[in-house]
């Protein structure tokens, strides 16, 4: 398995999280789950809708997937190569869409990420929209205020993206037309 | 351009080096008000060469009159592939993107019409605080791998020649693992 601290390193947030309004719940390592996790709420889009984030190690992830897959060699592999600790933020943008942009909507995100300080908006093969961004650490442990200030950022970069998200599915504009109007500073 | 990331760059470009990186310093000069380092990190598969850029985004941002935060810096890693895709493609190779950044250790492709296809990761960093170098040199060589290993499975999708399914087969023998779909199933949404 790959090692880590045995520690809960994420458990410390939810308490300042909740003093500035956000919600979340952390969950440990488990048989289940054999990493610890942290559930957000980063807060709500125009439309009211949550925006969820999950948060984990990325190292601990992968090595969980791999030991899964019955590939302990390479679980171990990656604890030795472990010099860098990545936490992971996936927040969940699925939306309701008309059914004329959906097959759009990659292209949407893909070109959008270009106007985002930090991270990438894409869509999975379900078709449902995500954002991810890989915060890499020394060690495996947050400060909790900077913790916070990232999340603050992902909030307002994500609430942004949304109206974009929001503007152009209700235009009758397909995403590269709407995206060169951007390039050229002009809002479609 | 601050003081502190002037500094900084000239400290990372000290510290690749020692790395055995091979790096192009781009000072301040009459065209350009900001310094970036030019990484080499190989060749792609049609032998032109790739150059990842490294910079502060604040730099330019400033340089540019945009406003940017006081308490923020951002430090970029951009290595464009000069891969392009003509219009019928675009979606088949944005798919195919969309599932690859879901599983990346570290930054993720893009397409800009100017440098087609690209790799990207952002450092946010407090304005007080240095960056950890060896997250940029382990960035850089996250990169040199994923351009080397998919970068032709990303040209034959941009080309047509291959679908989104074959290219991720492909991908997923190239990087040996497979890129397992995101488990949206522990989303948790508050009742309040």
């Amino acid at each position: 398995m790959i090692e880590t601290t045995n520690q809960p390193t994420l458990l410390n947030l939810p308490p300042l999280l909740d003093s500035y309004g956000l919600a979340s719940e952390w969950s440990p390592a488990s048989a289940e789950q054999p990493y610890e996790q942290l559930l957000l709420e980063l807060g709500v889009d125009a439309n009211g809708e949550v925006l969820a984030a999950r948060v984990c190690w990325l190292n601990e992830l992968t090595g969980s997937a791999l030991n899964q897959a019955g590939q302990t060699e390479a679980a171990a592999a990656l604890t030795d190569a472990t010099e860098v600790w990545m936490l992971d933020w996936l927040v969940n943008l699925e939306r309701e869409l008309p059914a004329a942009k959906q097959p759009d909507l990659a292209w949407f995100a893909i070109t959008w990420s270009q106007h985002l300080p930090f991270g990438s908006l894409g869509v999975d093969g379900e078709g449902r929209l995500y954002y991810r961004y890989v915060w890499m650490l020394e060690e495996q442990q947050v400060d909790p205020v900077e913790f916070l200030k990232l999340a603050q950022m992902t909030t307002a970069l994500l609430q942004g993206a949304l109206q974009q998200l929001e503007a152009w599915a209700h235009s009758d504009l397909d995403s590269s037309i709407w995206m060169a109007a951007l390039a050229e500073g002009k809002q479609p | 351009m601050t003081t502190s990331t002037r500094s900084m760059i000239a400290f990372l470009q000290e510290f690749l080096t020692n790395l055995r990186f091979q790096i192009l310093f781009a000072p301040i000069s009459e065209n350009q008000t900001f310094e970036n380092l030019m990484v080499y990190l190989g060749q792609s598969p049609t032998d032109q060469a790739w150059f990842a850029r490294v910079l502060y985004l604040t730099d330019v941002q400033r340089s540019l009159g945009q406003p940017v935060p006081p308490e923020l810096e951002l430090l970029e890693v951009y290595l464009p592939l000069q891969i392009q895709a003509e219009t019928p493609q675009l979606s088949a190779l944005a798919t195919l993107l969309g599932k690859l950044n879901a599983i990346l250790p570290a930054g993720h492709f893009g397409y800009r019409q100017s440098d087609g296809v690209y790799l990207r990761h952002s450092f946010v960093l407090a304005a007080q605080d240095e960056v950890w170098p060896f997250a940029v040199s382990e960035t850089l060589d996250i990169f040199s791998l994923h351009a080397t290993v998919l970068s032709q499975v990303i040209a034959d999708t941009a080309a047509g020649a291959l679908s989104v399914d074959q290219a991720i087969r492909r991908a997923e023998q190239a990087l040996g693992t497979p890129t397992a779909e995101i488990d949206w199933s522990p989303y948790w949404v508050s009742e309040n």
